[in-house]
């Protein structure tokens, strides 16, 4: 628009909003709907043939309402798992709030079985939910096509090399050239499938050349999921897509029940459908939960594995193929009780220089928390202990007396070993920042609560 | 998808539907007219025509005043009289925008008349053609229920959006309603753009849309009669669940050549038209010129390698008298939107290419076999298709969609006493759906190639001097699923008093194509016809309403409709995505019940240098399908519980009589706000596959809370002037669309992906200033 009348005039009309009461102008809040506090969200999966699955009791809150994962754990319940005759009580999880366990002895997940689940929680109704496990699924081809969709080679499976998947040449692909597809043996139909696609590495390359995706502001994630995909004559086109950097590549398939199909078609998030058509798209998921929403769902599951390299490029394995850079990570623990802990330091060039120091923390006081994390200390850093100095240390020996506060958000990030990991906060010139490659973790043993965070380089 | 290849059936009528329907039309036509040689009295008939250009006119009521008789003219502008006894008698003939004709016809004993008759336009400028033409528009269909024909002349003088549309205009209408201002769809008395059947000329049109749906594909300046059935339409009309729109385009000048367009800041018409042999010919075309601004915008964005958008439309029709009881007739309709989008940067790139547009083509010969019986005979072929196609960082992906109607109709209007007009039809049309979706390796087809076999009878009954009837039977026999229909259709209107009618009218309706839509935009949808997988759609209808015209100037009405809908459809969003959609069952949400009831109110001054309407609407919609909000019935997202509108214009007077005149015109609509669905809570969620939890927003019950309500004034200034000797007549308008730039909210955006975060209105358009120039010489 290089007219600047035109862009006035522009200006003009669209800054001068109509006046008084024939203004459409509202507070955001009112875009909420009748509020639906305090619903019991269950949250389980049974994998067939893994161990009966723990269970998450959470609640809602009205959307308008401060919103923290751990406010909103449900306890106190009384969860109960039935299968045919059997029945299992669980018990709540001490380290997780809103988690319950199942009796130690409870048998493993059972293929085409009926499951109940029922949570009472004082005060309400009896939460139900059913669900009935697919066929035992099994993974039994995994090829690549032609754009022909002719057969051109067979990769080799878990079931066959174990994870050598990821070294032989036969599993070595270049990104996007043909078409994968993956046959399964299974001895009944479930509702749909779905992959899961997880990068194995922690700083291989984008297989594809993309300037439109900054990767300071924009990071494609390392994992992803399918939308729910029908088998054809045995067989599913595994899609690249799914597939984003460089390197090992696990790929779970999932045949999944109704509760999770359901779920999961039908679901906002990743769907593109919140706003896309019109506000028309946003919509209520699914939920097969009596009383309550959430999933209560099941699958059987099978992996493949590859390694997937740049188009073009020759075979490599691991680091060799995108270089082995240098990275380094902060990580630190405090005691919330006493205020005791250390932060610590390591670094690996990738040239054989490498550092690993840590520091006493010092000083360490709670702080006034703010809207979006869950608490927030200040400390500093106290005395120095060097472990190693193989030239890679630099300024991190010199941080004594350094004055930090970090805090952990209310968004989860990862489910890591049966406790749940949020974002690390930090504050800067008195904002609080997210800190890039930043996790925070509470865990509780034995009498006693310890603050884990920590952030990569 | 080679699972569901063409049907050898398809084609089996493929080679001799012509020869049956004639054959059918002939001996129908044959028998009738032994039929009727022994009614007595003379026929008096012939066609009425335009005087200045020889346009037949379609539906103008003619009556034997003396005698009590009366008649209307058909579609193509003929008309008769049964039973006219010996003598001399006063005829009286209105049409709109003419002047009334009066005059005697001498008739001899045993002898049939022919009189073709023509009127004389009332007035010269444009702004006059108003004022008479909505003084009568409504006296000659005022019987029927529901059905409205609208003044073409005050679709060009309405406030618009840069340019005047048909389909817009509309939306002022009681009952009708847009889904945002984005959007030309046409939702009628509670049913979705998908309810009501767009026809040009008979051919029907499946995306009547320009512009992503900012405009519809009508050239206002081609247009020469519209008739819109908001509910309750005869048998002689079919596959639609709600309404019809039936538009006719001018058949061209038969007198001299002529001129008109106009110029606005989106486009720029123009309208030929003049004698050809015993007939003429007519050529419109439209064509916006954004192309040069988006060339612009797009030197001066290194990263942007294509920008470029335009929609042109062009309308052809040539017809000529054969004999004096033959015509021939062929319509053409063609148009086009094309957009492209080109990104790169460094080593990406990504681009989009979309072209959609309707073909249309018509051919129909008119034969009158006899003073009572009129026949016509139409071939026409309509063809609907849109490719899309996207390519993302080397990734092709490619959408291609193609309708296709092949019709033959044969119709027959007999009539056999002054009491009653039979009319009688059949109709073959071959659908041709073909879809074809490309997705880097991924490909999809579906063809479908079905036939709908459609006949009707209907009977237009003066039962007694108060109290006309209409009575009809639409029968169809679709090929997918072997699916057979009857439904009756009735009207009856009785006069109270003077001045004062009641009427009743209802029937039944079906509906075999259902369009794929978002109810955003209206660009880019597309029908599909429904297989035996699913039933189609069905609704009934029952209109109620009185009508009072309190003086020649003024006329007060109200209605009430109920429309009871089942099997309906709307598309499934939630399959698997590599789902192949064979079947309308794996397309659609099925099994759809609902209803749309509500009252209109419609006061309007018709003369005098004010004019204009005030339009009321109470309504309520549902809609309920088993797959949809656990089978809850919800309102649909137009369910418009308060719908009003206003529109008037103010004719100053000339200051000399020469000199040229100022005309305001004025549109205020206001709507309660659509429904849409609110955010009810927060809660988390692990995704089952990732194995991660996820804040989430939980949605409410569907459309379970309303945006605000919508309001709007319009306002256009015109001038009239004479140019070039007075032998140019022009317009110099300004309008302002928004006045008060009220930003309407079109949606609420949720962010799925970032529950913490605060929802946001998109909003409507804002104020927009249009100004432009229509000409006619």
């Amino acid at each position: 628009m290089r007219s600047p009348f035109l862009r006035i005039a522009l200006l003009a009309l669209t800054a001068c909003d109509a006046p008084g009461p024939l203004k459409a102008d509202r507070d955001a809040e009112d875009l909420f709907g009748p509020s639906e506090d305090n619903v019991v969200v269950v949250d389980a999966v049974l994998i067939v043939e893994a161990p009966l699955p723990y269970v998450d009791l959470r609640r809602t809150l009205a959307p308008g309402r401060a919103y923290s994962a751990e406010t909103t754990a449900l306890s106190g319940a009384r969860v109960t798992i039935r299968e045919g005759e059997s029945s299992y009580v669980y018990t709540p999880d001490p380290a997780v709030a809103g988690r319950y366990q199942p009796p130690p002895a409870a048998p493993s997940v059972q293929p085409s079985t009926a499951y109940e689940l029922s949570v009472e929680v004082p005060e309400k109704p009896i939460v139900r939910a059913s669900t009935t496990t697919p066929p035992r699924m099994r993974i039994s081809e995994f090829v690549l096509l032609d754009d022909d969709l002719e057969e051109l080679k067979a990769l080799r499976l878990f079931s066959e090399v174990g994870d050598a998947v990821y070294e032989i040449p036969e599993n070595q692909l270049e990104f996007a050239i043909g078409a994968l597809e993956v046959r399964v043996q299974m001895g009944g139909a479930p509702a749909s499938f779905q992959f899961a696609f997880d990068n194995l590495e922690a700083a291989s390359p984008l297989l594809f050349d993309s300037d439109l995706i900054d990767e300071d502001d924009y990071e494609l994630e390392r994992s992803g999921t399918s939308r729910p995909l029908r088998l054809h004559d045995g067989a599913l086109y595994l899609p690249w897509d799914g597939i984003q950097y460089a390197g090992r590549q696990r790929i779970r398939l999932f045949a999944v029940d109704r509760n999770w199909f359901d779920l999961v078609r039908t679901d906002n998030v990743d769907a593109e459908r919140d706003a896309g058509e019109a506000g028309q798209g946003f919509q209520r998921p699914l939920f097969h939960v009596e009383n309550g929403i959430g999933l209560f769902g099941s699958a059987s599951v099978d992996s493949v594995g590859l390694f997937v390299r740049r188009k073009g490029s020759p075979p490599c394995s691991g680091c060799s193929c995108w270089g082995c850079g240098d990275r380094s990570s902060w990580s630190g623990v405090l005691d919330i009780e006493s205020g005791k802990g250390r932060v610590r330091y390591e670094r690996d060039v990738g040239t054989g220089a490498a550092c690993d120091l840590s520091y006493e923390v010092r000083d360490a006081m709670v702080l006034e928390t703010c809207a979006s994390c869950s608490f927030a200390w200040k400390f500093e850093l106290g005395e120095l202990t060097v472990y190693e100095d193989a030239g890679a240390c630099g300024e991190a020996e010199d941080l004594e007396g350094l004055e930090l506060r970090f805090e952990q958000g209310v968004t989860p990030i990862t489910d890591d070993s049966g406790a749940t990991r949020y974002e690390l906060y930090e504050e800067a010139e008195g904002f609080w920042e997210a800190v890039d490659r930043g996790w925070s973790l509470l865990l509780s043993s034995a009498g006693t609560t310890q603050w884990f965070f920590g952030f990569g380089e | 998808m080679a699972k569901r290849m063409r049907r050898p059936s398809a084609g089996r009528f493929a080679t001799r539907p012509v020869a049956c329907l004639l054959g059918i039309w002939l001996t129908s036509a044959a028998g009738a007219e032994q039929a009727r040689a022994t009614a007595a009295g003379a026929t008096l008939s012939g066609f009425v025509s335009s005087r200045a250009d020889g346009e037949r006119l379609p539906y103008a009521s003619i009556g034997l005043v003396d005698l009590e008789l009366a008649s209307q003219s058909n579609s193509e502008g003929y008309y008769a009289i049964v039973g006219v006894p010996p003598g001399r008698h006063a005829v009286t003939i209105y049409y709109v925008g003419h002047r009334v004709f009066r005059d005697t016809v001498v008739i001899a004993p045993g002898q049939d008349r022919r009189w073709d008759i023509t009127l004389e336009r009332q007035a010269v400028q444009l702004g006059e053609v108003v004022v008479s033409a909505e003084t009568e528009e409504l006296e000659d269909l005022r019987h029927l229920t529901s059905v409205v024909t609208v003044p073409v002349r005050s679709i060009l003088q309405m406030p618009a959006t840069g340019e005047p549309d048909l389909l817009r205009s509309l939306h002022l209408l009681p009952g009708v309603q847009a889904a945002s201002d984005f959007s030309s769809g046409l939702y009628v008395r509670g049913g979705g753009p998908d309810q009501t059947g767009i026809l040009l000329d008979q051919m029907r049109l499946f995306n009547p849309s320009h512009a992503f749906g900012l405009f519809s594909t009508f050239n206002p300046d081609a247009i020469k009669d519209v008739t819109f059935y908001k509910g309750a339409y005869p048998s002689n009309y079919g596959g639609s669940l709600g309404a019809i729109l039936d538009v006719q385009n001018r058949d061209g000048n038969r007198n001299e050549f002529a001129t008109s367009g106009g110029v606005s800041l989106i486009s720029s018409r123009l309208t030929t038209e003049g004698p050809l042999g015993n007939g003429s010919w007519m050529l419109a075309g439209r064509r916006t010129y954004i192309d040069p601004v988006l060339n612009a915008v797009r030197r001066s964005d290194d990263d942007l390698d294509g920008l470029g958008y335009y929609f042109f439309d062009l309308n052809g029709k040539v017809n000529t008298q054969l004999t004096s009881n033959d015509n021939l007739m062929i319509s053409s309709y063609g148009g086009d939107d094309r957009l492209n989008v080109g990104v790169s940067e460094g080593a990406d790139s990504l681009s989009f290419d979309m072209k959609w547009g309707n073909r249309a083509l018509m051919g129909r010969w008119t034969h009158v076999f006899s003073p009572s019986l009129f026949g016509r005979l139409i071939g026409l072929y309509s063809r609907y298709q849109s490719d899309i196609g996207v390519d993302i960082f080397d990734t092709p992906i490619a959408i291609r969609n193609r309708v296709r109607d092949t019709s033959m109709k044969a119709d027959l209007d007999y009539y056999p006493s002054s009491a009653h007009t039979l009319r009688g039809g059949l109709e073959l049309a071959f659908f041709r759906f073909d879809y074809g979706f490309r997705y880097d390796q991924y490909t999809e087809h579906l063809r479908l190639e079905p036939y709908l076999l459609s006949g009707y009878v209907q009977d237009e009954w003066k039962v007694s001097r108060l109290t006309e009837a209409r009575l009809g039977l639409r029968t169809s026999y679709y090929e997918e699923g072997g699916r057979l229909s009857l439904n009756p259709r009735f009207s009856i209107s009785r006069l109270l008093r003077e001045n004062l009618r009641v009427k009743i009218a209802g029937g039944g309706y079906q509906q075999y194509l259902q369009l794929v839509s978002s109810e955003g935009f209206s660009g880019g949808d597309y029908w599909v016809p429904l297989d035996e997988t699913v039933e189609p759609g069905r609704s009934w209808q029952l209109v109620t309403g009185v009508e009072w015209e309190p003086s020649t100037t003024h006329r007060l009405s109200a209605e009430t409709y109920y429309t009871g809908l089942a099997n309906l459809v709307i598309l499934d969003e939630e399959s698997e995505e590599n789902r192949e959609q064979t079947t309308s069952e794996d397309v659609f949400k099925t099994r759809g019940t609902g209803y749309a009831t509500g009252m209109e109110l419609f006061a309007e001054k018709r003369m005098g240098q004010l004019t204009g309407w005030a339009g009321y609407t109470l309504g309520w919609t549902r809609r309920k399908f088993p797959e949809v909000d656990g089978g809850r019935p919800y309102p649909p997202k137009y369910d418009r519980r308060h719908d009003l509108s206003l529109t008037s214009t103010y004719r100053f007077k000339p200051v000399c009589p020469t000199c040229g005149r100022w005309i305001l015109a004025v549109n205020f609509v206001y709507g309660t706000g659509q429904a849409f669905t609110p955010a009810g809570a927060r809660y988390t969620l692990r995704d089952p596959a990732a194995d991660r939890p996820v804040d989430r927003l939980l949605a409410a019950r569907r459309n379970t809370a309303r945006l605000l309500p919508y309001h709007r004034l319009d306002i256009s200034v015109r001038r009239t002037l004479k140019l070039f000797s007075d032998s140019v007549e022009a317009e110099v308008y300004l309008q302002i669309f928004n006045l008060y730039n009220r930003r309407n909210e079109w949606f609420i955006e949720y962010d799925a992906e970032d529950a913490s975060r605060k929802p946001s209105v998109v909003p409507m358009l804002p104020v927009i200033p249009t100004f432009g120039f229509d000409f006619r010489f």
